[in-house]
């Protein structure tokens, strides 16, 4: 059983480098900088900023907006304040003598409710949407306007979204978390499997709507959803590493936890929505690859834990036997001990897929020029998200099987 | 055209994965294999140890036992052999798994050597004063108390150099082993033979290196008589 686990993971590993290796000249530098200077007949684009208590925040990413390398005279930035209940609006109204802004005010409804009315009234024919809490470097937004103008099958790009101003051990972990995903969800996009166009910051078709339908509740992830949707309809979702975006990451514990309790939360209930789309035949590489690999991920690392806990606490009773038996000698080995674990041939395939793993890392801190060698983002995110990870992803199972009439097999 | 392409790729990353799952198998297992031959080897070896010291003792018969102590770092060499030869016994017998021919060669072979060493041990003391306490432990298959009885012995001959354990498996089937077992009247497990006197039931830590320190203390008043006659 271990080995079919082990055997499943390592498949995805290898899945990622043979598609890196088979797509390798996509990742190079020259790239940006190419990318970055070219110059188009550049669109007209909405970018919507839907705001719900975001008093902090807000400015700032207009701000970010207004230093784009983008002509200001394409842009129409569309506010809407989703019913805040901090000094929000007030805000924003700092914003309103800016000539392309739009500022808008609503009841709460849910950010899908504030994109789906800043979609109602944009004039672009792309859409962008922007977390208030996200700023965009100076050159995110031209780039992804050229990928859609190199390849006019594209119906939406995502960007690449990192941790912005990183201080405290949490926002290290993520650090790392979002410049590895930086390179897989790139790895993936190149073989249509994108997972989620972020909402932190992409840029859509303005069809894609009126084709599909707006975003929906979607168990409050409606960026995963609309992702899934667009891949059902077989519509081209990329993703390029080289349109960058910070967002504010959460800085401690527990507001992480509830982000990710959310997230996984999303993403099962959505996965259930959308179950028929798992291994089906239309959608290739995101039915065979992408759902399948995001699902077991989650079931792997709850069962590895589960597993690892099991072995630690049958150390425990055996030492405690020990000690029963013969009295206390000491904390001579105690720490060898507690951890022993057999040493089998699953070790050495722990050993190559940690390997991977630590390959997407130095290969996404790479693609998005990241040269910091300081060791301690690299070590928090192992230590912190090899305990954090399962035991988040075995309550979110729990709740997504407990919270609702929805029966997941 | 990118499904033919795609269906490609999925077999091309299903034979390299399992190229590197079968490759980590394979060299595992040779691994193992190589560990069977050195414990091939060192059995050979600690047979030729044993014949020596055998040798010694007959040599060193005439000789004073002064000098045999002197020798005895020759026999403190078999028993440390011994002991590396159980650990990794023990080890072959977890990977390859107790009904492996090999390792129920070894282990048939591991309790003949020992029985030799016991001989040894108690030749030794008898004739020099060598105060040793033997133990001899047999363990049953299935046998709960057995493990707790492993660990306590564990303990105690660490904690004691003078004390010397000898581990028989009740399920290996060597006619001395049974010959020591009728000797000792053997027959349920854990059992233990503390010096002469035969236990048959587990013995608490404290309760068993009680019956050690009083059969070393008897033995130390016989051994002192012997060593006042050399």
């Amino acid at each position: 059983m271990e080995y079919v686990f082990l055997f499943i993971t390592l498949y995805f590993q290898i899945f990622f480098l043979v598609t890196f290796l088979d797509n390798s000249d996509v990742f190079s530098h020259s790239k940006r900088k190419e990318k970055e200077e070219k110059k188009y007949d550049f669109p007209v684009v909405s970018l919507i900023i839907p705001c719900w208590n975001e008093e902090k925040t807000v400015v700032s990413t207009v701000e970010s907006i207004q230093k784009l390398n983008y002509p200001q005279d394409k842009i129409e930035i569309i506010m809407v304040d989703d019913g805040s209940s901090d000094s929000t609006w007030n805000e924003m109204q700092k914003l309103k003598d800016i000539k392309n802004v739009v500022l808008m005010k609503k009841d709460n409804g849910g950010k899908h409710t504030a994109n789906n009315l800043g979609i109602e009234i944009a004039t672009g024919d792309y859409i962008a949407t922007i977390d208030a809490d996200t700023i965009l470097e100076k050159n995110a937004l031209n780039i992804i306007i050229g990928e859609f103008l190199n390849d006019p099958e594209l119906d939406s790009v995502g960007s690449t979204i990192l941790v912005r101003d990183p201080k405290t051990i949490v926002q290290y972990a993520q650090m790392i978390e979002y410049q590895m995903f930086s390179f897989t969800k790139t790895l993936l996009a190149l073989v249509h499997g994108a997972l989620v166009v972020p909402g932190a910051f992409s840029v859509y078709k303005k069809e894609v709507f009126e084709k599909i339908g707006v975003f929906k509740d979607a168990h409050k992830l409606e960026d995963l959803e609309i992702t899934f949707r667009m891949q059902r309809h077989g519509m081209k979702v990329g993703q390029t590493h080289h349109a960058l975006a910070y967002t504010n990451a959460p800085d401690t514990f527990i507001k992480l936890w509830n982000q990710r309790r959310r997230w996984g939360h999303g993403f099962l209930k959505n996965s259930y929505d959308y179950k028929k789309m798992f291994f089906s035949k239309a959608n290739h590489n995101f039915g065979f690859f992408t759902l399948p690999m995001s699902l077991f991920s989650y079931i792997a690392i709850s069962i590895s834990f589960v597993i690892t806990i099991f072995i630690l606490l049958k150390n425990i009773f055996r030492i405690i036997i020990e000690v029963n038996l013969v009295g206390w000698k000491g904390f001579e080995n105690l720490f060898a001990r507690l951890f022993e674990f057999s040493v089998g041939p699953a070790a050495f395939i722990y050993l190559v897929i940690l390997s991977c793993i630590f390959f997407l890392i130095m290969f996404g801190k790479h693609i998005v020029n990241e040269r910091s060698i300081n060791p301690l983002p690299i070590i928090s995110f192992f230590v912190l998200y090899s305990l954090f990870i399962p035991v988040l992803v075995i309550k979110n199972i729990y709740d997504s099987i407990t919270t609702s009439n929805i029966k997941w097999r | 055209m990118t499904i033919k392409r795609d269906a490609l790729k999925y077999i091309i990353v299903f034979i390299i994965t399992s190229t590197i799952f079968f490759s980590v198998f394979y060299i595992s297992d040779k691994i193992n294999k190589s560990r069977l031959e050195n414990l091939t080897s060192l059995q050979e070896n600690l047979t030729l140890s044993i014949l020596s010291t055998e040798t010694r003792f007959a040599l060193l018969e005439n000789a004073s036992c002064q000098e045999i102590f002197l020798g005895g770092e020759l026999e403190v060499g078999v028993t440390q052999e011994l002991n590396n030869l159980v650990s990794r016994i023990k080890f072959l017998e977890s990977e390859l798994g107790g009904d492996n021919k090999d390792v129920q060669y070894l282990k048939e072979r591991y309790a003949l050597l020992q029985i030799k060493d016991y001989l040894l041990v108690k030749q030794l003391s008898n004739r020099c004063g060598y105060n040793i306490t033997t133990v001899l432990y047999f363990s049953g298959e299935d046998c709960g108390a057995c493990k707790n009885q492993s660990i306590v012995l564990d303990a105690i001959r660490e904690e004691n150099g003078n004390v010397r354990v000898y581990w028989f498996d009740g399920a290996i089937e060597v006619s001395t082993v049974d010959i020591l077992e009728t000797l000792f009247d053997i027959n349920q497990y854990p059992s233990m033979v503390v010096g002469e006197q035969t236990f048959t039931e587990f013995l608490p830590y404290e309760e068993l290196k009680e019956v050690i320190n009083n059969w070393s203390d008897e033995n130390n008043a016989l051994v002192g008589k012997t060593r006042e006659e050399n």
